[in-house]
């Protein structure tokens, strides 16, 4: 057992919380300022997970994260009570959430790259001499995360829910139908997949043009 | 080109949940290296998006990585021992590294051999293999690192298709594979310096990039002679192994010339002064230049083993790219 777990460890978050953002977004707009909150308990560690996985190690500190979670939900509170967001289902939740976390990534990635802090050692006989990417870029490479944000911005708004609810946000293919609003749970997962051929094809296609 | 209604099949079959064997159906022919890529990088966003791979301790492997980092088992002053499992070979390798930051090292040593990891499972064109990762001895502190890639693809991207001969790299594998024990006994005989740091060798298109890695004389000294006196002792040996794994009528022209280059090259590291011996490695690797042309026609111009980075560098930019 580790003694001292890191901050961002933790069980995944149930589906079922997130499930129930329409009625905290309901509550936000009725003035309930318990909503932010919810809203934070909610969305705290998909976001840092989102966050935490993109930030290049130059920027990228515990701290930061948190901050940057605390950041985003707290403009999505504001853009809900203000009017500025409409809830149109957790998927389209969920794609403004992570358009604002990618905001804030871009953001500190850049600032950091900008103050020189990516370290390259000088006396390295073992690792490239090259700029580090953020951690999930440094696995899959970061032209495959490129191709996927830009397949992502290649949908439909209904297709990019359906899918974006399977892979980022975790619920089934009944949960999605009830979101979506597709008849059943093969029609939605008909979607999901459809969505996928379309992200999979322009991923495959980024790596035979590299 | 569009997608295979296999390869949508496989995407749906993943998605569900099911175990699918990705590598075996890449060696079967039934999905291309970047359908694979593309696949298991989705699986991989997938899941750490909905919380089933904790990025947290450990980093995950590398979706097309072959080594999976372990951990550092073995610290001493200024050495870190790194372990990693081969999951080609299914089998524990080590790594050496001096440092006087172990963190940092680790660290660099994961995105390292992701790297690699990452040529190997991609098979792009020219480098596509790694044949051996050799475990270091850390009692003589013989190389930690040594790899050899082997061509595959007849166009190497930065070689002009058909300017190169055939290549031997079977016969030089196979003598490669003996170098460890050949330098060990090398070390115990005190004909090589320990602290010669062999850090890759890339076999492309016939021709080798034997990066060397001088930026740890041994403590004590403070020029490069012992190193180039293990470069010699190394090239050497790699000549005469290379004649004892082909008998003489198999002997390809490309192997002969390979045999030529690598004798010509240990006489001359071994025959002058480190600073003499030095420039005609310099010559040498300046030679790459007519090898390294890229499609558009630039010419990466390494600067020598003795530069900063040199064929390092290159080998690292071609890696990131």
């Amino acid at each position: 057992m580790n003694p001292d777990p890191h901050p961002l460890e933790g069980t995944p978050e149930p589906v079922e919380n997130l499930h129930e953002t329409a009625m905290i977004i309901s509550r936000a707009r009725a003035g309930d300022r318990e909503a932010m909150n919810d809203l934070f308990q909610r969305y705290r560690q998909p976001l840092e997970r989102f966050l935490h996985s993109r930030l290049s190690p130059g920027a990228h500190r515990v701290h930061d994260t948190q901050d940057g979670t605390q950041d985003v939900l707290l403009a999505a509170y504001q853009a809900i009570t203000e009017g500025r967001f409409q809830y149109r289902g957790l998927g389209s939740f969920w794609f403004y959430l992570r358009t604002a976390a990618r905001n804030y990534v871009i953001k500190k990635n850049q600032r950091a790259a900008e103050k020189g802090v990516v370290a390259i050692p000088e006396e390295s006989d073992l690792a490239p001499a090259a700029v580090q990417p953020s951690p999930i870029a440094r696995i899959i490479g970061s032209e495959q995360m490129v191709a996927y944000e830009r397949a992502l911005e290649g949908l439909t708004e209904e297709a990019r829910n359906a899918f974006l609810l399977f892979h980022e946000v975790g619920l089934s293919h009944a949960q999605i139908a009830e979101e979506c609003g597709f008849p059943s749970a093969d029609a939605a997962r008909m979607a999901v997949s459809r969505a996928r051929a379309r992200i999979l094809t322009e991923m495959t296609r980024d790596d035979s043009d590299a | 080109m569009e997608p295979s209604e296999r390869f949508l099949q496989i995407a749906d079959m993943i998605a569900e949940g099911e175990d699918v064997d990705l590598g075996a159906l890449l060696d079967a022919g039934e999905l291309t290296a970047g359908e694979v890529r593309a696949l298991r990088s989705l699986d991989l966003l997938h899941r750490v998006q909905v919380g089933e791979i904790p990025f947290d301790g450990p980093e995950p492997a590398s979706p097309t990585s072959r080594f999976e980092p372990l951990d550092t088992v073995v610290r001493r002053p200024n050495i870190v021992l790194f372990r990693a499992k081969d999951r080609l070979l299914s089998k524990t390798v080590m790594l050496k590294k001096v440092t006087r930051d172990p963190r940092a090292a680790r660290d660099e040593f994961n995105t390292y051999i992701q790297k690699l990891g990452r040529l190997v499972r991609e098979r792009p064109p020219g480098l596509a293999h790694v044949l051996e990762t050799n475990p270091v001895n850390p009692d003589h502190g013989i190389p930690g690192v040594f790899i050899v890639m082997e061509a595959h693809d007849p166009v190497h991207p930065f070689v002009p298709a058909g300017t190169l001969a055939p290549i031997p790299t079977a016969a030089l594998a196979r003598a490669l594979r003996e170098l460890p024990r050949a330098i060990q006994q090398l070390v115990s005989m005190g004909l090589a310096p320990g602290p010669l740091d062999l850090q890759t060798t890339a076999l492309v298109q016939g021709r080798q990039l034997i990066c060397y890695d001088f930026a740890d004389p041994p403590a004590g000294t403070a020029s490069g002679e012992p190193a180039l006196n293990g470069v010699r002792q190394l090239l050497h040996v790699l000549a005469s192994k290379c004649k004892e794994s082909v008998s003489d009528g198999a002997r390809s022209r490309a192997t002969e010339e390979l045999i030529h280059l690598l004798e010509a090259k240990s006489d001359a590291a071994g025959s002058h002064s480190p600073q003499v011996a030095g420039a005609a490695f310099d010559a040498w690797i300046a030679d790459l230049d007519t090898w390294l042309q890229t499609p558009s026609g630039r010419v990466l111009s390494p600067k020598g083993p003795f530069g900063a980075g040199g064929i390092r560098a290159w080998l690292a930019d071609w890696m990131n790219r």
